[in-house]
């Protein structure tokens, strides 16, 4: 080999090795994972445990924010923190590789053979997917119990002194008591340890407790009978109030459900059973589904003709219907009509039929980056309710309506509009509302972001209203929301009334099944009557703190 | 005849294997590892949010089922309003906007004092501290509906409480236009705006004091503007001695309540001034 030949030689051998170190180089530089999806709490990675991820790992963004692997698959991995779709991160070091094992020899071409008889001879059940039993529907639940425990304090200065209570809920929804029967109940228990007057409300029941829901019902997705009996919130029997009593229906594969209902009805302030007051009517429940490319995806109509007797309303005969749809995937829209004619004095003799409610709610999304909510209440029914002992407000026919527009101007950036006007109709006062909020929702990065808002207000009470609220939050952990508020009413009091206000709400998860809740909101009056922060300025606080546990 | 014995075996023949579909899965949806792992149907892992209904607080841990029934045709339309799945407890009173006073976290509601600026009634003052079922005591309904934007509908029994006190309201021939007078912090330390065609209290050097500060007893009112109660003290403030000498040079003075008026009404259009200092 001439001299020449093995100076190139040598140069291409250099070469190679060079350019091997740099592969290498940028390989290593290159193990890099990024995030494919994010939801708020949860990010989806495009790396595995084949990448070397593991659940409890801390990965950190190139960017900025960090999240904690949850789940790894072999090839994917979901991650709780605050990121965003293409966020990369580091991967770790892949581990050393493992020394070759030289396999042993293969078998004999005989041996195979007869491994190959034996497993073509052995029977094998092929794999299938088999749906849960149990039914489905809308309604379909696994079951969960809720029960949270509470402190309440109201505090007024210059007052008699703090109001405290302490509260128990519990709530069981749908849990499964075998045979398809499942059990609901909603109950509150309360206990005033410190109360001062003055009072309304129960003011001689220092401990008071409330049952909404005790009830047992089959009610299966695949159709057939579906009933409750106990103390019964009738399924979707829309403006029907609780009953101690029974609901029986049949029920249609889809959800549509036909049926009658009946009990005693419960007092409307303590709801303690009496036999003085019933209902009994009949419902209908339809809901369908439509083709996705259909203009109206989804279908829903409740109706219901009862005839109640209640504490506060009296005889009635009532009819009520509620429809909403899903028109295209821009527009989500709801009626609700109620009558009732008075029948004190029997079903034969009936007063007029009056029109009890009307409401009205639509969102629309006419772009993806704008939505548009609105509503419409009109109530038509005086609805007495208790004022003190002995006494009975009569009163509630009112009409309601609000219009709120948002558009998402960048992704952190939403710049909305609310507007709102309440007309009570028994003394004809009316209030109207207008103004701005501006978020900034990610100005804290992922931890969180503020608003600024302002209302105008015109009408019997007019005044106007500012407010900055923050919002911070980390790793779908620990959530704190402070809310600075300023008021000024007018025409409310011998003059304006200005008031300052902060409330914070703050959330922990303790863990998987418990929650820790704290709320406050403290008030003071800067001007009026009162010298401010004096003994006798309107200060006001109410904390409340739940320890609140799910399974 | 052979191709006919051809097209019977084709008939005949059992359709070639295909690949096993569960039942009511979309037929072109192929790729099973979007939602399932080799660990087994179930848990099933999806990213929620690019469906437009991002699962946000307890509808993380709901199942699919609980929303989407027993199809899993998971293209199939559900409707994205609270009311398709939870059922309403306030007899429809709010229509299907949970989203108005609760959160994906909890029921617990997020509607406080600040949110009820958006009503018919500020909470202001005092109001704005008091539990809810103080005004809203419908608990069967859970309902919050009340004609309660009139003070008097709620306060007529404050009003009643009077009778007998040294502010008998209705001896008195006081409205039930309550916010005329009172703030809604509390009921004491009220302002009586007519009291100025008498003698001013909005404003000057006597705003702000109390009845019984210059009032010796208010159990005998004459009608409210006639400015004939004879129950105003002003030596209670102001000593005789001190304004005796005040007032040397003033013809005719005398230190008495009723000549003290004569000259030092505070109304508006007398012409005449307050006095310089007011020693008490």
């Amino acid at each position: 080999m001439s001299t020449a030949a093995r100076i190139a030689g040598a140069l291409l051998a250099a070469g190679l090795v060079a350019g091997a170190g740099a592969r290498g180089e940028a390989r290593s530089q290159g193990r890099v994972g990024s995030v494919l999806y994010a939801t708020t709490t949860r990010l989806y990675l495009d790396a595995g445990s084949r990448e070397g991820l593991a659940p409890g790992q801390v990965l950190r963004f190139q960017r900025a924010g960090s999240c904690r692997v949850e789940q790894v698959s072999e090839t994917r991995a979901t991650c709780l923190g605050s990121g965003r779709v293409g966020d990369t991160f580091q991967l770790p070091e892949p581990a050393p590789p493992q020394p070759i094992l030289r396999p042993p020899p293969p078998a004999s071409p005989g041996v195979l053979e007869q491994r190959r008889n034996v497993l073509a001879s052995a029977p094998y059940p092929p794999v299938d997917y088999h749906e849960a039993a149990g039914g489905g529907g809308v309604e379909a639940r696994r079951g969960s119990i809720d029960a949270g425990v509470r402190h309440t304090t109201w505090w007024v200065s210059g007052g008699p002194g703090a109001w405290n209570q302490e509260r128990a809920d519990a709530g069981i929804r749908g849990a499964p008591l075998g045979g398809g029967f499942t059990l609901d109940l909603d109950l509150s228990a309360r206990r005033w340890s410190r109360r001062s007057d003055p009072i309304s409300f129960r003011p001689d029941d220092p401990t008071q407790l409330y049952v909404w829901e005790a009830s047992i019902s089959r009610r299966s997705g695949d159709g057939g009978p579906a009933f409750s009996v106990g103390r019964v919130r009738p399924y979707r029997v829309p403006g029907q109030v609780i009953l101690d009593g029974a609901q029986a229906g049949w029920r249609l594969e889809g959800g549509s459900e036909a049926g009658v209902f009946g009990g005693a009805v419960p007092n409307s302030v303590t709801l303690a059973p009496s036999l003085d007051h019933g209902t009994f009517g009949a419902y209908w429940i339809g809901q369908r589904v439509f083709e996705p490319d259909s203009t109206i995806r989804f279908l829903r109509h409740e109706t219901r003709l009862a005839f109640v007797n209640t504490d506060d309303l009296g005889k009635r005969l009532e009819g009520e219907a509620l429809v909403e749809a899903r028109i295209t995937r821009r527009l989500d829209a709801a009626l609700n009509v109620r009558v009732g004619a008075s029948a004190a004095h029997g079903l034969g003799s009936l007063d007029t039929i009056r029109l009890d409610a009307v409401r009205v709610d639509a969102t629309a999304r006419p772009i993806d980056s704008l939505s548009l909510s609105g509503s419409y209440r009109h109530e038509g029914g005086s609805v007495p309710e208790l004022d003190g002992p002995g006494r009975v407000l009569l009163g509630g026919e009112a009409r309601h309506a609000d219009l709120s527009a948002a558009w998402e101007a960048t992704e952190t950036v939403r710049i909305s509009v609310l507007s709102g006007f309440s007309t009570d109709l028994v003394t004809q006062k009316t209030r109207r509302w207008i103004g701005p909020e501006v978020a900034l929702t990610r100005l804290f990065g992922d931890r969180g972001g503020i608003s600024l808002g302002y209302v105008q207000e015109e009408g019997w009470a007019p005044g106007r209203s500012a407010w900055l609220q923050v919002l911070a939050h980390s790793q779908g952990v620990l959530q704190i929301l402070t809310r600075l508020s300023w008021f000024r009413t007018s025409q409310i009091a011998p003059a304006d009334l200005d008031e300052l206000g902060v409330s914070t709400s703050i959330q922990a998860q303790l863990g998987p099944h418990v929650a820790f809740r704290l709320s406050t909101m403290a008030r003071t009056v800067l001007n009026g009557q009162m010298e401010l922060f004096g003994p006798a300025t309107g200060r006001m606080l109410i904390a409340d703190a739940e320890l609140a546990g799910t399974f | 005849m052979s191709l006919l014995l051809v097209a019977l075996a084709l008939v005949a023949a059992p359709p070639p294997p295909s690949r096993m579909q569960p039942p009511g899965h979309i037929a072109v949806e192929t790729r099973c590892e979007a939602c399932h792992s080799p660990a087994g149907w179930t848990p099933v892992s999806f990213d929620h949010s690019r469906t437009g209904f991002p699962l946000e607080g307890r509808h993380v841990s709901a199942s699919c089922r609980a929303c989407h029934g027993s199809s899993t045709d998971f293209r199939a339309p559900v409707p994205t309003s609270c009311g398709a799945c939870h059922q309403d407890v306030h007899t429809g009173e709010f229509g299907n906007r949970c989203a108005s006073c609760h959160d994906p976290s909890s029921w617990a509601t997020q509607f406080g004092p600040d949110a009820h600026r958006f009503t018919n009634f500020p909470l202001t003052g005092r109001h704005a501290a008091i539990p809810c079922e103080e005004c809203h005591q419908n608990q069967r309904d859970r309902r919050f509906t009340r004609a309660a934007a009139d003070c008097f509908a709620c306060h007529q029994v404050d009003y009643a409480r009077t009778a007998g006190t040294s502010i008998d309201h209705a001896r008195a021939g006081f409205g039930t236009d309550c916010k005329s007078c009172h703030f809604p912090t509390r009921f004491k330390g009220a302002r009586f705006a007519g009291h100025d065609a008498c003698f001013q209290l909005s404003a000057g050097p006597h705003a702000g004091i109390s009845c019984l500060d210059c009032h010796t007893t208010l159990t005998s009112f004459a009608a409210p503007g006639t400015c004939t109660t004879g129950t105003a003290d002003c030596m209670r403030c102001h000593a005789c001695a001190h304004e005796t000498q005040t007032h040397a040079a003033i013809g005719g003075f005398q230190c008495s309540n009723r000549k003290c008026y004569e000259c030092h009404t505070f109304t508006a259009g007398t012409g005449l001034r307050p006095p310089a200092r007011v020693k008490r």
